[in-house]
Parts: structure tokens; C-alpha cells; sequence
């Protein structure tokens, strides 16, 4: 390499230095092998951590003239053409009307769709509009940026008042800027105020669906504008609403209308941080899908490999076989042996098989004995108590004297002649038999099962003999080149080992993603550990600086809205990342949990203000001191705390002078109070806002 | 399977008895030493009761011309049977629960079945087979002159002395005289008691029962036909033992006649 071409690694800085000692200094045991001062200051060094304070202050926005035409369609009405044009002030700006839906709304988003492209009219108005003009003031310097909304939307700023019509704006060819589409107006408009006011690109690291990995993106001019406009009823959220509150943008933004210390290099740090993280747990996520399908493949390519082997084994046995029997010198006189052998294996099967029949019939023979036994027995008990009572030869009744003579003297009743006690013996020889008979049939039995058993094993050993007969019959017909391989057989064995190589390689390929490396993790880890840290560090070291500052805000927002009847709020505080914390009775609470809608309502009216005062500073934020405000004090706000607030805005038109300027929109006549006779703005003659 | 069931001792038992001679005398009843044939020995209350069921199902009024014969007996009796070839054959069918099978399926060719009837015709067929009752229960019988036959006179004199079943024989010139059974009242007690308290003789009166279902409208004569329509029955040596029916035979036969397998396995017990 040569000496040009090496990289000058600048000294570090006393800030960065301190950083680094600082971040290491608060590692544990545990977490100290999770970075290292390399990591930790290739992260310091590319941050910007100089505080670049702007010597001027923010330029201030003040919107001078607004004008917008269009045909109105109202009702069971005739189409009626209109043209709004007012002027505005520095200041405070009251749109008075006594009345709802009479457009006062529609002119303020007017204002906001001038100057942001955000479209949130009515449906109705919004066909209405045809072309509008909107003068502003960046401190001195006017602009118009004229908006025609006839056959899509187009737009173009120029750096005067302006009243012509867009044509002619542009065939003038002193614009600024031309946008042929919404999107490109939007994109023109942002880069214009973002340069002008100095605003930073703050960013966050966004997760979408349609991404495998989380994208940086931007807080938009759009978005920033959101804490320079409350609508109507906005009270569902303190600065962005839930549409814009991902990435913490509410606290960006706030961190650069404030101008927070450090602000930058703290987003940059949670960006990355928070990319780094996200990616990390997608990496995992898809690795432990690839992780769970390749040990799945790997099963299945094991078995796979399995086979084949076992099919080359049994090609391999057939063939080694073949060549055993024909290369086996005694091959010549085995066949003779074996067919012997099978010969009488035949004959010992074949006297298996009688021998099997004749104890079957025995065993049938002996159930049948036996049921008789049974029979006999039983019904010969059963018979005991029928006695004989005629000769079945002279057809005499045997008379009672004889029946008692045959118990006596055991004398047959019939013919005198003694009687043999035969009928009890013969039934306990009846049961003999029988205990006996059942003897014999369980030996049969168990006999037989042994025979079966024999059988089997005799007719295994006969199918072996008359396989090997038929192999040496095969082979004393055959020749050597009849047990080498054939072409088939060779055709088969090559297959079988290039299956077997492309297996082999995919189960490689498959062991090899079930054991990913762990590397890529672990960066990604340690990344977003070293920058954790780091951002801590920071955080700690702006929440000093940030100390003074975020204090007046506190402050601020408190007096304002003790003033105007929120005075349960004891303590509003900003971390230095621009989140928001509210204290009520000395409880913490969130925004949104505050259940009284006119609470919540005077608390963001408050601390829109105490922003927009505090962001005027010098050397601090970059508000513009413009702030739109639809309907202030509805929601509850008694007469009392109404002309409260109302006092506050007429002191901000008296102290601020042209340093501010709010346009608000009321139907509340008292709220005129708010700032000077000339700068409350009436119906038409219609009694309509425009 | 085939041959009759016949155990390889089987000794022979002689009965010295004539036909229609009741005279034996109660010793004779009760002696056994002259038995020789253990496998096959006619044992008397085994016979008298399995005859005795077949007599009280089978056996009908008695014909008042009867009464005025000679050969009607003096004492009280209720019902009548005759002739005793017919309880033969009739026994026959209770012996040999192949043969019964088999007249089974050829009555489904002669008759009609409706198809619940058809059911249980093939349900019982199967059951026979299915519980080995042509293995088990088979009792041989002796071939004779006119098929099936043995000697009845123990049987006889048992009935008789105990007042059930009286014998008479009706002189018919040269030919042989024709047995009549006259049953009791008493007959019909003792029959139902030992229904009712003994098992086998329990299994008798149902398969007696059957074969009067099936085959009580059938005369003697047609139920000695129809058993000697076998060839095994009609080739059977005299004084032999009948052989049973091969299961192999019933099986085909019952395929053929029903168009349905037998669905049994005849493999030996």
C-alpha cells in the first residue's frame, strides 16, 4: 500500500476521549466482552457530537395573505363561486364566526395544504377548492407557493406575493420550484422548509412487513407540522398522533424545535441502535427457520443414504452369492447332499404333519368324551330323585315293601336279585374320567403347539434348502461369466454410487446451514450493545445540558395551564430523546390516560405555547413561531379559564410582537380578547367563514 | 375334515336287547363292566333325556281309534309317536349338526324364504359352523339296514319304569311290528324340569326345537330321503359308524346356494 493511500486516523477529541473512558468505565463484569474501546470508539468518532448552535434565531414563518377559489355546492342550493382572500398579521389572528360548519376549519387546513400538502379536507370542501395562494413571511423574505387543483394537482413557489394564475406563475419562469403531482409538491415543499428553517433530518429505524430487514426512515415536514397545528378536539394525543408515533418522532421533533443538546448524535445512536437490533433478531428469526428446515432435510437425506447402501449391499450379497456357489470346489457334490437333505427334511415334515392331524383328532376325539362325561354326569345327578316305580316286564307297580327291601338289604326291587352299588361309583368314575380327559386334552394341546412350532422351524429350514437347489441347479448350467455382474447390474451399482455422491453433498450442504456461524449475530449484537451504551452515556451527559432548558419548558407549561384551569398538573418534564412526562398531584401520568377531554386539551394548548415561546430562544430551538389552533378552549373550558386563555394569547401578541404569530379559529365571540380589534377576522356577508 | 369322531380306542359296546323287547332288567341298566367301548358307549339318562326332548316336541294327540287296539296300553297316557325310524332320523339330525347344517341350505333350494327368514337361515348355518358343533358335538351313529339306527331297549325300560314313555309294538304280519311311543303326563313334567335345571339338556330342546321349525312338516319318510340323499350316509358300511359331512362340502354348497361366502374359518380345533 502506499503512503497516500493510507487512511490518517485524526487524534481523538478531549470530548471523545471523555465519552470513551466514560462508556468503558460503566461495563461490568458481565458485559465487558460484549465491546471493546476499539468498538466503542469507532462508534464516538462517528458521531457529531459538536453542538453547532446557530447564531441567528430560527427564521420566523408568518403567513401574510391567504386565497383560495373555487365553486361551492351546498345543499338546496344553486353552485356558487367564491374567493376567500385575507390577510394576516403578526401576532395573534382570530377567525371569529358565531356558528358551526361554516368553513373556519376548512380555512385553516387551507393554510396547512398550502404549506405541507397534507390533504385532510372534507370530502365536499375539498372538491370545491380549485386554486389557492398562499403568501407567507421567512423573516423578511416572502414567498407564495401557489397550489391549482384542476386536473390532478400541481404547484409552484415563487419569492413574491403573488395573485396570478398558476399558468401564468409558471410561464413567468421565476419559480422557485414546480410540482407536476401531490407527491412531488410534497417532496418540494418539505426540502424548501427543511432548508429554510434548518430543521434536522431526524430519523428512526422502522420495521415493515414487506422488508426482511427494518429501513431507516425520516421525520417529514408533515410530521414536524403536526407541533405547529392543533385541530379541532386534537386531544387524543399530546404532539403526533398514533399514525406518526412510531420511532419516537413526537420526541424528534420536539428534541429539534427545542433545540436539545446532542440531539443528533442521540437519534443517530438509537437509529443504529435500533436497526442493529432489529436486524439481529430477524437474522435469528430466519436462522432458526433455515436451522429447524435443514436438520428436517438432513433426517430426510440420512435415510435416503441409508437406502441406497442398503441396495448396494444386497446387489453386492446376490452377486458374491453367485460367485460363492460357482468358484465353492465342493459345489459339484453339494447339490446331490442338499437334495438329500431337503429330502428328509420333506419326510420329518410330512410326519410332523400327521402326527399333528392324529393328536387332533385325539383332542376331538376327547372334547366329545368329555362333554358326554358332562353330560352323563349331570343329568344322572339330575335323575336321582326319579325313581323306578314299574316293572318295564310284568308291567307291575313295584310295591313299597321291595323299595324298602332294596335299601336295606340292597336287593333289586324288581327281580329280588342283589344291586350292585353302581350308581355313585360310576359317577365318581364318571368325574375321574372327565378330570382326567381335561388332563389329556391341555398335554394335546400343549402338544400341538410344540408341533406347530417344529413345523415352522422345519419348513424354514426346507424353503432355505429348496432356494440353495435352485441356485446350484442355476449354476451347474451356468458359467464364470454367468455369477459376474451384468450390464444391468453395473448399470444399477454406478447409479446407485452418483445417488449416493449427490446425497452425500446435500446432506453436507444441509449439516452446514443446521450449524450456522454464529458470527453474523454476534456483530449485530455487539453493534447495537456498543451504541446502547454509548446512547446512555450521551443520554446522562444532555440531560445536564438540556437541564436549564427543559426546566423553563416545565415551567412554562405549567404557568399556562394553571392559568387557563389545569392547575392539578404539578410537574411537565422533556427527557433529552424529547419524551414527555406528566406529573399529576405528584403521580406520574401518560397523556393519553388523562381522562378528562378538557384536561388533556389545555395541557397540549399549554405546552404548545411554552414549545413555541422557548423554541424562539436564541442558541436554542427551531421553532418558527407559527402555530394554527382550531377552536381553542372548547372541551369543557368555563367562561373563566376561557378568557384566561385568552389573556394569554393577548399577552403573547403584546410581548412577542412580531417575533409570533398564531391563527386560531373560534366561534366564541369573547375569545376576540385575545388580541387587537384589527386582527379579528368576521363572516362574510353570508355568515359564513368563506 | 373328515370321518366320523371316533376316538383310536374305541371298544364296542353289543346290545343284546330286540326291538320292541322291554324286559331288560334294571341291573343290566345299571352294570357297566361289559363296556368295552368307553368312546362311544350309550349312556341310559343321556339318551333317555335327548330322546325323551325329542319325543315330548314331536309327539301329537292320540287317535281315539288308537285307544280300542290291543296294543294301546292299560295305563293313563296323554300323546303319541310312532314310528321309531322317524325318531331316528330326527335323532340323527340332533347328532350330527353337519348333516343339519347342510339340510339347512337344501331347504332354502326347496322352500320359500323371505329375506328376514333368508337371514336367519344363513345366521344359524354360520353359527353352527362357527361354534365347531360338527367337531364337538357330534355323537356317532350306527348304520343299519334303514340308515341310521341303534338299539332303544335300555332307553325304553328306563322311560318305562319311571312311568314316562311307554312302548308298544303293533303286530303287522310278517314284517316287522311298528314301535309305538306313548308319553305320560309325567313325560312332559320331567321334560320341562330338565330344561329348565340341566344346560346340555337345555341345548337339545333348542336344537330340537329348530328342526321342528324347520323340518316338522316333513314326513319320516321325506327326512329319511333327505339323509339318504349322501353319499357318505348311503355308502356308510352296515353296523359302521356314519361318517360327518366334509365342512369343506357345506361351505361350497352354501356359496352356491346363497351366492355369499360362508365367512367361517374351518380350520380344525
Amino acid at each position: 500500500m502506499k503512503p497516500s493511500e493510507i487512511t490518517q486516523v485524526s487524534p481523538l477529541t478531549a470530548d471523545q476521549i471523555e465519552i470513551i473512558e466514560g462508556v468503558l468505565g460503566k461495563l461490568t463484569a458481565r458485559t465487558q466482552d460484549r465491546t471493546s474501546r476499539e468498538e466503542v470508539e469507532q462508534v464516538v468518532r462517528s458521531l457529531a457530537l459538536e453542538e453547532t448552535r446557530p447564531t441567528t434565531k430560527a427564521p420566523v414563518l408568518q403567513v401574510t395573505r391567504l386565497r383560495f377559489a373555487g365553486q361551492k355546492y351546498l345543499d338546496g342550493q344553486a353552485p356558487q363561486l367564491f374567493e376567500y382572500n385575507q390577510t394576516f398579521a403578526s401576532g395573534v389572528n382570530v377567525i371569529c364566526v358565531p356558528d358551526n360548519d361554516v368553513g373556519k376549519s376548512s380555512i385553516l387546513k387551507t393554510i396547512k395544504f398550502a404549506l405541507t400538502c397534507d390533504d385532510d379536507y372534507d370530502n365536499d370542501v375539498k372538491s370545491w377548492i380549485t386554486d389557492i395562494w398562499l403568501t407567507f413571511r421567512l423573516n423578511q423574505q416572502l414567498f407564495t407557493v401557489v397550489h391549482t387543483l384542476r386536473d390532478g394537482h400541481r404547484a409552484a413557489l415563487v419569492a413574491q406575493e403573488e395573485a396570478r394564475p398558476f399558468q401564468d406563475v409558471v410561464d413567468n419562469g421565476a419559480t422557485l420550484f414546480e410540482g407536476d403531482s401531490s407527491e412531488e409538491v410534497r417532496v418540494k415543499l418539505q426540502e424548501f422548509f427543511f432548508r429554510r428553517l434548518g430543521l434536522e433530518k431526524l430519523s428512526w429505524a422502522h420495521s415493515d412487513a414487506h422488508y426482511p430487514l427494518p429501513v431507516e426512515r425520516s421525520v417529514s415536514w408533515r410530521t414536524y407540522f403536526q407541533a405547529l397545528y392543533i385541530p379541532d378536539n386534537a386531544d387524543e394525543y399530546l404532539l403526533v398522533d398514533d399514525k406518526h408515533a412510531t420511532g419516537n418522532q413526537g420526541g424528534l421533533i420536539l428534541s429539534a424545535l427545542l433545540g436539545l443538546s446532542l440531539t443528533r448524535p442521540l437519534n443517530r445512536l438509537g437509529v443504529e441502535m435500533s436497526l442493529a437490533r432489529k436486524e439481529l433478531a430477524a437474522t435469528q428469526k430466519a436462522g432458526e427457520v433455515s436451522v429447524s428446515a435443514a436438520q428436517a432435510e438432513m433426517a430426510e437425506l440420512s435415510d435416503c443414504i441409508e437406502g441406497v447402501r442398503r441396495a448396494l449391499n444386497e446387489l453386492s450379497d446376490k452377486q458374491a452369492q453367485r460367485r460363492k456357489v460357482l468358484l465353492d470346489p465342493q459345489a459339484g457334490t453339494r447339490l446331490p447332499q442338499v437334495l438329500a437333505q431337503q429330502s428328509v427334511e420333506q419326510r420329518l415334515i410330512h410326519s410332523l404333519q400327521e402326527e399333528r392331524q392324529a393328536i387332533g383328532r385325539e383332542l376331538r376325539a376327547q372334547r366329545v368324551r368329555l362333554k358326554r362325561l358332562e353330560e352323563a354326569i349331570a343329568l344322572r345327578l339330575h335323575f336321582t330323585g326319579l325313581e323306578v316305580e314299574l316293572c318295564p316286564s310284568c308291567d307291575h307297580d313295584v310295591d313299597a315293601d321291595a323299595i324298602s327291601r332294596e335299601r336295606e338289604t340292597h336287593t333289586c326291587r324288581l327281580c329280588g336279585k342283589p344291586a350292585q352299588e353302581a350308581n355313585s361309583d360310576e359317577l365318581e368314575q364318571f368325574r375321574q374320567e372327565s378330570a382326567l380327559i381335561t388332563q389329556n386334552i391341555q398335554e394335546n394341546e400343549q402338544g400341538r403347539r410344540d408341533l406347530a412350532k417344529r413345523l415352522e422351524e422345519r419348513q424354514q429350514v426346507s424353503t432355505q434348502l429348496a432356494a440353495e437347489v435352485t441356485l446350484l441347479q442355476q449354476v451347474a448350467s451356468q458359467s464364470l461369466d454367468d455369477v459376474l455382474p451384468t450390464p444391468e447390474e453395473q448399470a444399477q451399482t454406478e447409479a446407485f454410487y452418483l445417488q449416493l455422491g449427490q446425497l452425500t453433498a446435500a446432506l453436507n450442504d444441509a449439516k452446514r446451514r443446521a450449524n450456522p456461524p454464529k458470527d453474523q449475530e454476534e456483530v449485530l449484537d455487539r453493534a447495537a450493545f456498543t451504541r446502547s451504551r454509548v446512547r446512555d452515556y450521551l443520554q446522562a451527559e444532555a440531560e445536564k445540558r438540556n437541564q436549564s432548558l427543559l426546566t423553563q419548558l416545565s415551567q412554562l407549561t405549567q404557568n399556562a395551564a394553571r392559568t387557563i384551569g389545569a392547575e392539578s398538573f404539578s410537574d411537565v418534564t422533556c427527557s433529552a430523546l424529547g419524551t414527555v412526562a406528566l406529573k399529576k398531584h405528584g403521580e406520574p401520568v401518560k397523556f393519553t390516560t388523562i381522562r378528562n377531554q378538557g384536561e388533556r386539551l389545555r395541557i397540549k394548548l399549554a405546552f404548545f405555547l411554552a414549545m413555541m415561546r422557548l423554541g424562539r430562544q436564541m442558541g436554542a430551538g427551531r421553532h418558527p413561531g407559527f402555530l394554527i389552533i382550531d377552536q381553542p378552549g372548547s372541551g369543557e373550558m368555563v367562561a373563566e379559564d376561557f378568557l384566561a386563555l385568552a389573556g394569554i394569547f393577548h399577552e403573547l401578541d403584546q410581548s412577542n410582537g412580531g417575533e409570533l404569530q398564531i391563527i386560531t379559529a373560534t366561534a366564541r365571540p369573547e375569545f376576540s380578547a385575545a388580541t387587537a380589534p384589527e386582527k379579528v377576522y368576521g363572516p362574510n356577508a353570508c355568515g359564513r367563514a368563506f | 375334515m373328515s370321518g366320523a369322531v371316533n376316538g383310536a380306542n374305541s371298544t364296542k359296546i353289543s346290545h343284546h336287547v330286540q326291538p320292541a323287547d322291554v324286559t331288560l332288567s334294571v341291573n343290566d341298566m345299571n352294570t357297566r363292566a361289559e363296556r368295552t367301548d368307553r368312546a362311544d358307549e350309550s349312556i341310559p339318562e343321556v339318551d333317555a333325556a335327548r330322546l325323551l326332548l325329542i319325543l315330548n316336541h314331536f309327539a301329537g294327540p292320540i287317535n281315539e281309534a288308537d285307544r280300542l287296539q290291543s296294543w294301546f296300553p292299560l295305563r293313563e297316557v296323554e300323546r303319541h309317536f310312532t314310528p321309531e325310524y322317524y325318531l331316528h332320523k330326527l335323532d340323527f339330525l340332533v347328532r350330527y349338526p353337519g348333516y343339519f347344517a347342510y339340510e339347512l341350505i337344501e331347504l332354502y333350494q326347496r322352500e320359500t324364504f323371505d329375506t328376514q327368514q333368508r337371514l336367519d337361515l344363513t345366521t344359524l348355518v354360520r353359527r353352527v359352523l362357527h361354534e365347531r358343533e360338527p367337531e364337538l358335538l357330534t355323537q356317532p351313529y350306527r348304520r343299519f339296514w334303514r340308515g341310521a339306527y341303534e338299539r332303544l331297549d335300555e332307553v325304553e325300560a328306563w322311560w318305562y319304569a319311571r312311568g314316562l314313555v311307554y312302548t308298544r309294538g303293533e303286530a303287522r304280519g310278517d314284517a316287522p311290528p311298528q314301535k309305538h311311543y306313548f308319553l305320560t303326563s309325567k313325560a312332559q313334567e320331567v321334560a320341562s324340569q330338565l330344561v329348565e335345571h340341566v344346560e346340555h339338556a337345555r341345548w337339545y330342546a333348542e336344537r330340537i326345537a329348530l328342526i321342528h321349525g324347520y323340518f316338522g312338516s316333513y314326513s319320516a319318510a321325506q327326512i329319511k330321503a333327505f339323509q339318504y340323499s349322501h353319499e357318505a350316509y348311503r355308502n356308510a358300511q352296515l353296523n359302521e359308524t356314519i361318517p360327518d359331512l366334509d365342512l369343506t362340502l357345506i361351505d361350497r354348497h352354501f356359496e352356491q346356494v346363497f351366492g355369499e361366502p360362508l365367512g367361517v374359518s374351518l380350520e380344525a380345533v
